[in-house]
């Protein structure tokens, strides 16, 4: 089981993925959103983002199909189908493919958001097909 | 705009134009267990690269070097008994390997050092597995691991979803390219198969290669099992135990001492976040090619169609790809029919990877490569370009080299 370290800055999206909500961090004076979290934004330099909860759909960017893994404590998820999801808001999004066997996942699939409890602090947001 | 190219920095076009050059290569065997320490490695490499470059090494007086070597400045400078004017560090990995020989010009040219010795030494195979995602995750013990920051691959947002080494994310580029350039995978893994068998190839002319004695053909290249689909087996680079090193010094003193000297003519560094991420655009995309014409632009206003041979960073066989479009020696989304129809041997629209690389020769974080292209220009490589006077060192437009003799 690998788990993420939890930081100030990354707190309130772990605590928000506990609470079921996707949150991204908007730019007060660009009003863009990013993802992962970063404490100044990527796209005009300004200070002190603030958090909104993102709309929880998006589309099949890429993946990929892991059948071997790379450590050890990625060996019990096997076969495991890591996408990257374009956000309706934009960022593309690190996460698993869930509800779908590897041969039936394409890429500009629609999907949406859900939830996988991994620890009692721990939520990952997870996407699957839409619909 | 990307995350990625919003904090995009760049360092050249420069205006090197000649004014350092290298003049001294070196390398240990590569193999796949040394039973060796990485310091030993290292002084073996660059006492080499002093050979070759007729100096003795106490001649050096500036180290620059990757941040990720475990071997430091103070153990070359003490082991060799050097007296250092200048020492410096880049960082991210391989990506940043034609920063570290630019910022060893760019030190000669400023009159911190004359003579620069830059060197990467690893234990690839039998210590920490850049491919096993073994330098990053903390152990806590009951099968639990810890992921931290924001890195992909194996950072806090991407472990715990295993996506965990960097061929894991070239997969993800492989994939997004096929979609890109509407082609299905069997095309874009014929393409692949076509990089890994035409470096294999080359391997097999080159006595330093860790697989130089093994042929790859389409059948052996379509049975290696898949790690990460779409890429297999033979898609991936190396690991290996070894070192490499080489020697810059002031275009002057060049000529004085080198029948050959390979002039470093223009060098680029940025910084795409990482590279090697997922978040940006593609390594073909819109703003690395830009960077790369204006590099060329640059040296004296050439184009990708002056480079006589290229060495493109090959963590994997999908990086070559996306490079060739990303320098511009083909338009976007036609590289996969010109590596299907002319291959990347000498009929290819350049001749790429011409050790074997990364992928057959060794995986000495893109050194090897460096040297590779100094041997081109000084005609002294295991298969010669015929004419080469013009070498490109590409790290997937996060750094560029343009060398020329």
């Amino acid at each position: 089981m690998i788990l993420p370290e939890i930081t100030p800055l990354t707190r309130p999206y772990w605590e928000g993925a506990r609470a079921r909500r996707l949150l991204l961090q908007s730019c007060r004076r660009c009003e863009r959103v990013w993802h992962p979290p970063s404490p100044g934004c990527p796209h005009c330099g300004a200070p002190d983002p603030e958090w909104v909860d993102a709309g929880g759909t998006g589309r099949v960017h890429s993946f990929v199909v892991i059948r071997e893994a790379a450590h050890p404590a990625a060996q019990g998820r096997l076969p495991v189908v890591v996408a990257l999801v374009r956000l309706a808001e934009g960022p593309l999004f690190v996460c698993n493919l869930q509800g779908c066997a590897p041969e039936d996942v394409r890429v500009e699939m629609p999907v949406r958001v859900d939830f996988e409890s991994i620890t009692d602090e721990i939520v990952l947001p997870q996407f699957r097909p839409a619909g | 705009m990307t995350t990625a190219a919003a904090v995009a920095q760049t360092v050249g076009p420069s205006g090197f134009a000649r004014r350092a050059a290298i003049v001294g290569v070196g390398q240990t065997a590569y193999l796949r267990r040394s039973d060796r320490d990485e310091w030993d490695l290292a002084l073996e490499a660059v006492r080499n690269a002093a050979d070759d470059a007729g100096i003795r090494p106490s001649e050096i007086d500036g180290i620059v070097r990757y941040s990720q070597d475990r071997i430091h400045e103070a153990q070359l400078a003490g082991a060799l008994g050097l007296s250092l004017r200048y020492h410096g560090q880049v960082g991210f990995g391989g990506q940043s390997v034609c920063a570290v020989v630019g910022q060893a010009a760019a030190a000669i040219h400023a009159g911190l050092a004359r003579v620069v010795v830059c060197y990467r030494a690893l234990n690839g195979r039998t210590g920490a597995r850049y491919g096993r995602a073994e330098r990053s995750l903390e152990d806590e013990g009951n099968g639990t691991y810890r992921a931290f920051g924001d890195r992909v691959p194996s950072g806090a947002f991407s472990a715990p979803y295993g996506l965990l080494a960097p061929g894991q994310v070239m997969a993800l580029w492989a994939r997004r390219y096929a979609h890109e350039a509407g082609i299905g995978i069997d095309v874009l893994s014929a393409a692949l198969a076509r990089i890994a068998i035409d470096q294999r190839a080359w391997a097999s002319r080159n006595p330093a290669a860790v697989m130089g004695g093994r042929p790859l053909d389409l059948a052996a290249y379509q049975a290696g099992r898949v790690l990460a689909e779409p890429l297999r087996l033979h898609d991936f680079c190396l690991e290996t135990d070894g070192a490499a090193a080489i020697v810059v010094c002031d275009a002057e003193r060049a000529r004085a001492i080198s029948r050959q000297p390979v002039y470093v003519v223009g060098a680029t560094q940025a910084l795409y976040a990482e590279a090697m991420e997922v978040y940006g655009e593609l390594i073909n995309g819109p703003d690395h090619r830009a960077r790369a014409r204006a590099l060329f632009a640059g040296c004296g206003g050439m184009t990708a169609a002056d480079v006589d041979v290229a060495m493109l960073y090959d963590a994997t066989t999908i990086m070559v790809l996306l490079q060739l479009e990303g320098y511009g020696f083909v338009p976007p989304g036609r590289a996969w029919e010109t590596v299907i129809e002319r291959g990347i041997g000498a009929e290819g629209v350049v001749p790429v990877n011409t050790s074997g690389g990364q992928l057959s020769e060794a995986y000495v974080h893109g050194m090897n490569l460096v040297i590779e292209a100094v041997r081109q220009l000084r005609g002294t490589a295991s298969s010669p370009v015929p004419g080469a006077a013009t070498a490109l060192v590409g790290a997937a437009g996060a750094s560029s080299l343009v060398l020329a003799r």
